[in-house]
């Protein structure tokens, strides 16, 4: 009898084993999502518009990579999950570490939405929590505030449609006044990753009456198909620059 | 020159489509925005990444100015910055914003704000801004 019962421990406890094995190497197989698309981006103020056009790649947990073409001139930033960017401008092989406050990897929607912030627009994260809940028509329209006060903004709205995609994200400051509003429309769902092609923001933020408009056309999503960009390094001989330094090679790229 | 005209028109036509009651703005009048605008140099495309923000720096260089003209005793510059009327009676009452100590960090701070680009101190109601 005790030779029955060793045996059968003695063959299941490898299979257990093996099992366990074949899932922590899979997971994070599974866990990792390649994303992808492109964005023209035109800014609007008092008649003058900017065209920017950028290439997002996103792997979920790993960095966020853009390639920025503006006219002729192009470059590379990339933006590690603890939230330093770096640039590199192949014209020159120089690199160039950006602060957070200038750049920001949840100030692009495609990593917002690629690490689920779509529920509540990255509100949580940025220090804000869900106040209340109510119903207007067809929308479901949730205010969030911030956790610590002294902040400029003073509540936030996001309204959702019947499927409960955010389509209106709003910021107000204390007396009330609209900061920037975020509309989000032409929803395409991609292997189970949902996101909007189409963003325009109206901010009021630099003048009290005029606006900025934004646009932001998506197009070429791509989901779980894995890219070169996707692993972009920044070459090692790049020359690092600072901010100052580089300037005037931003502008005008050496010939 | 008309161009800017037209821009200006669809800019408020977009205004008073979109308030913060709806949650669906109109495209086409958007759209109509983007098609009479003109389009800048490329070069001036790159300026968001090396210059700091337009009108926020001007008020912010004028508060800074009238700070440190000495007006800033007297909360002027908190004034410009948009910031609720009775703060300045409490620069004053405070003899000068706490015997002076606080336009001068006023100043530095719009010195930080105005290298760094921000607005952190436009329409803030607080008798100190920078707490």
């Amino acid at each position: 009898m005790s030779f029955t019962r060793n045996r059968a421990v003695g063959t299941g406890r490898p299979f257990f084993i093996l099992l366990a094995l074949l899932f922590a190497v899979s997971a994070p197989l599974h866990a990792q999502r390649f994303f992808r698309v492109d964005v023209e981006s035109k800014t609007v103020h008092k008649g003058s518009m900017r065209v920017v056009n950028k290439e997002l790649y996103y792997s979920r947990g790993g960095n966020l990579n853009i390639l920025w073409k503006a006219g002729d001139y192009s470059f590379y930033s990339t933006t590690s999950r603890f939230g330093f960017t770096t640039c590199y401008y192949p014209s020159t092989n120089q690199s160039m570490e950006l602060d957070p406050n200038m750049f920001n990897a949840s100030d692009e929607i495609l990593y917002m939405f690629a690490e689920g912030g779509m529920e509540d627009m990255g509100l949580n994260r940025a220090g804000f929590l869900l106040k209340s809940t109510k119903k207007d028509g067809d929308y479901t329209v949730r205010r969030y505030e911030p956790r610590a006060s002294g902040s400029m903004c003073a509540w936030a709205e996001v309204a959702y449609d019947k499927e409960f995609r955010p389509v209106f994200v709003a910021y107000y400051n204390k007396k009330g006044k609209l900061i920037t509003k975020t509309y989000l429309s032409n929803y395409r769902t991609e292997k189970g990753f949902t996101f909007p092609m189409r963003v325009t923001e109206i901010s009021y933020f630099m003048e009290k009456n005029d606006s900025t408009v934004k646009l932001d056309l998506y197009r070429n999503l791509e989901v779980d198909v894995p890219r070169e960009l996707h692993s972009y390094r920044i070459p090692a001989d790049a020359e690092a620059t600072s901010l100052k330094d580089n300037l005037q090679s931003i502008i005008k790229p050496k010939e | 020159m008309k161009k800017f005209f037209a821009a200006i028109v669809a800019l408020l036509a977009v205004a008073a489509v979109a308030n913060a009651a709806e949650y669906s703005v109109d495209e086409a009048a958007i759209d109509a925005l983007f098609t009479e605008a003109v389009v800048e140099a490329p070069a001036d495309m790159m300026a968001p990444m090396v210059s700091i923000g337009g009108d926020a720096t001007t008020t912010n260089l004028i508060a800074l100015v009238v700070d440190y003209v000495g007006l800033g005793l007297f909360g002027i510059h908190r004034l410009i910055l948009g910031t609720n009327p009775l703060n300045c009676l409490w620069y004053i009452l405070t003899f000068g914003g706490i015997f002076g100590v606080l336009p001068v960090v006023d100043g530095v701070m719009l010195i930080v704000d105005l290298i760094q680009g921000g607005a952190n101190y436009l329409d803030n109601p607080k008798f100190i801004m920078w707490l």
